[in-house]
């Protein structure tokens, strides 16, 4: 299969995704983990999302840059729909990364096991057990429509 | 190659299209009564293995092809829903469980209130039944989905145990519910159709809270998990990939069956003595316009001129609350942890009439946390702050509106979009009133109030969330006089005795809660009918 991405197409997502996900409050930025390598994270994305996949291209040869904030938000701002397309790619990309994942502590969704009693709230809900009956009774018919 | 399996027989006594909630329901209750049943669903059937919520990559299918709108999807089971004049956007499944695949099961009953709104505030209609008529329908529907609550509720009428006993609430789920009593404001443990111990096969949730993208561990009641085999076990042919163009009219004015491509194969004709369109509040009436014949020029079963009109869909917003503590509400079921009925009922001090229900749920991963529409910017120097604010550490309140019905809020054929087979697609007009508005607003600030209450740091909020039209309902309505119905009480057709509808477009208002419940009831409820009826119309 040919990668959606070449060398060039990659090396301009990669700046892109830097000014998308810099480094900041313990998290690395997209580029210091590579998020654009070869089979990396962004292929895996691009792999069960054929919409990004096809939109992608398209969307980093129009880009004329520069790959600055001002210019990502101008593109923001002029081609909402590639933007959504190249935001999803690199944030889904960014978050499915190993090293991203253990400094932000989430180790994905986990099956975890339904204690065997209590619900929680409990104490709270005595006094609701014995509240009065707060719907409205509707006249007894059943409408003439 | 693509010629309809040999297997789909030439007739059968009743004929059902779509194989969601509607569909199961009365498919099974017909077979269990002993009655011929096929079963035409369009999309394919599901393995639990095909959903995405154990792989890392959950989030990323979820915004793709596990999307709940058929435009973002486009699978070869979705038929193009032109959506530009609604606003909100209508979402639905299409496959084999049909929107229950990725429901969230919350369970709601409506409440008495509901069925009577023209009589109690003025506005809307009066439903043709009772809560009170429906009751024993509700209760056999909680049996069969294994429904986990908490009986008691002073927000509802007295109600037999549910099956299950209620899932955790969870600590955000506890932080709330403690706000609540201080504020003196209602609250209850939700009730989800999803198990809390093993029932009738299925496993308990796991609390993966994937819910909405298909459940891995069949906790969730699904009708592919709940109804489908049971159906099949009792003699129901289901038949997937088999799309029906249009339902056929005989010179005597019955239904004669329908016809149907089975994966893109020669159109076929299926005979039936009875048909049941369960088909949802857009492939239903959609069908029905699509059907239109010489003698039915605005499409079938249209003589009151209301089919695909009076469309519902809940005008829906949702308030996080992010705490400064790890609530690990990244997991927990997506179902409700709780509800609130608190400004459920009228009110006409708060300048609306009718009222909302509040599901709390949990926040789900990192993708979701950046990307929900949070009003700034959700890349650059943000984005870390942002997520770590709120993954684990964000709780969700949706509100969900009692939607009333408007005649120009409608399902009309789209000529100019075809799905695989070439038949029409379908446009929406959906406006949302002055009334839906001012109610969205009481509730969006109160909800930020029980956030604030329950110890948040701060909460989120946007006006409307216009991509969530979770609910499309109400495009058949019923009714007892056929100017002003299309079906009567039972979802029978007023002008095609053998023709019913047993799906959520039957609906006569939006009440504010969830509706799978009473589709699930008013299929039940249409099926006895059916059974004992027949095809003829009681006299
Ligand atoms: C993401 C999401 C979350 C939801 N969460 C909840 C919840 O928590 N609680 C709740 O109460 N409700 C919830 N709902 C709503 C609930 O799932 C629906 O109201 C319910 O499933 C509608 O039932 P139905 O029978 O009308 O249609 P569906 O269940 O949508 O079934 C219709 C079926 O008909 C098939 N069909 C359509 N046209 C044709 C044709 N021409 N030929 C053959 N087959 C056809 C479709 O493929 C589909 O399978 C949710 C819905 C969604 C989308
Ligand atoms: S949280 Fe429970 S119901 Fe939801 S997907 Fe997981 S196991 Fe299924």
């Amino acid at each position: 299969m040919t990668p959606v991405l070449d060398v060039a197409r990659r090396s301009a997502l990669a700046a892109l995704a830097d000014i998308l996900v810099p480094a900041g409050r313990g998290m690395p930025s997209a580029g210091e983990v590579d998020l654009c390598r070869a089979g990396g994270p962004v292929d895996r994305v691009l792999a069960i999302r054929p919409d990004l996949a096809a939109a992608l291209p398209a969307m980093l040869d129009a880009w004329t840059g520069p790959a600055t904030q001002d210019g990502v938000e101008a593109f923001a701002q002029g081609r909402p729909e590639s933007f959504a397309a190249l935001l999803e790619t690199v944030i889904g990309a960014y978050y499915l990364d190993r090293e991203v994942k253990r400094r932000l502590g989430y180790d994905g969704q986990q099956a975890l096991t339904l204690p065997r009693a209590g619900i929680g709230g409990e104490d709270h809900l005595e006094a609701l057990l014995e509240a009065p009956a707060r719907w409205r009774r509707p006249p007894a018919t059943g409408g003439a429509a | 190659m693509n010629a309809a399996p040999r297997t789909v027989p030439a007739r059968t006594e009743v004929l059902v299209i779509g194989g969601g909630l509607g569909g199961a329901v009365v498919a099974r209750r017909l077979a269990e009564k002993g009655i011929a049943v096929v079963c035409l669903e369009q999309g394919r059937r599901f393995d639990r293995e095909d959903y995405p919520g154990r792989t890392a990559e959950w989030e990323v299918a979820a915004f793709g092809p596990w999307h709940p709108s058929p435009n973002v999807r486009r699978s070869a089971a979705d038929y193009p829903v032109d959506d530009a004049q609604a606003q909100m956007k209508p979402l639905l499944f299409n496959g084999l469980g049909g929107s229950t695949i990725l429901y969230g099961g919350h369970w709601m009953r409506f409440l008495p209130s509901d069925f009577a709104v023209r009589s109690l505030d003025g506005v809307g209609d009066d439903w043709p039944l009772t809560y009170d008529e429906l009751a024993p329908y509700y209760d056999e529907a909680d049996r069969d989905f294994g429904v986990s609550g908490l009986a008691g509720d002073p927000a509802y009428p007295e109600r037999p145990d549910y099956p299950l006993p209620p899932l955790p609430i969870g600590a955000w789920g506890e932080k709330v519910a403690a706000a609540h009593a201080a504020l003196g404001w209602h609250w209850w443990p939700g009730s989800n159709a999803i198990a809390s111990r093993p029932y009738d096969g299925r496993r308990p949730c796991v609390q993966r809270s994937t819910c909405g993208w298909g459940c891995n561990e069949g906790a969730k009641a699904s009708v592919d998990v709940t109804h489908w085999p049971k159906a099949e076990a009792a003699g129901v042919q289901v038949v997937t990939g088999a799309r029906v163009s249009r339902i056929v009219v005989g010179a005597d004015g019955r239904a004669s069956g329908a016809l149907y491509r089975v994966e893109g194969g020669p159109e076929e004709m299926i005979r039936a003595d009875a048909v049941v369109l369960a088909a949802s509040a857009l492939g239903t009436p959609r069908l029905l316009l699509a059907s239109a014949d010489a003698r039915h020029p605005h499409g079938l079963a249209n003589g009151s001129g209301l089919v695909g009109r009076r469309l519902m869909m809940h005008p829906f917003t949702r308030v996080v609350g992010l705490f400064d503590e790890d609530l690990g509400s990244h997991q927990g079921h997506w179902g409700q942890s709780l509800y609130a009925m608190e400004f459920a009922e009228t009110d006409e001090r708060r300048g609306f009439v009718r009222g909302a229900k509040w599901n709390l749920t949990p926040s789900g991963g990192p993708m979701h946390a950046a990307l929900f529409p949070w009003g700034e910017r959700r890349w650059g120097e943000g984005l870390h702050a942002h997520v770590g604010e709120w993954l684990g550490r964000a709780a969700i309140w949706g509100i969900s509106c009692d939607d009333l019905p408007d005649p120009e809020n409608r399902v009309v054929l789209d000529e100019a979009a075809r799905d695989g087979d070439g038949n029409p697609g379908v446009s929406v007009a959906y406006r949302i009133d002055e009334n839906s508005r001012r109610m969205l607003a009481f509730n969006a600030a109160r909800a930020a109030e029980s956030f604030e209450a329950a110890g948040a740091r701060r909460t989120l909020s946007l006006p409307l969330m216009d991509d969530f039209g979770w609910h499309p309902l109400g495009t058949c309505r019923m009714g007892r006089d056929p100017d002003t119905s299309v079906v009567d009480p039972f979802g029978r057709s007023h002008e095609i005795e053998n023709l019913f509808i047993a799906d959520g477009s039957t609906f006569v208002t939006g009440s504010s809660v969830n509706p799978a419940a009473t589709i699930a009831a008013l299929a039940l409820r249409c099926a006895d009918h059916m059974a004992a009826h027949g095809g003829r119309r009681p006299s």
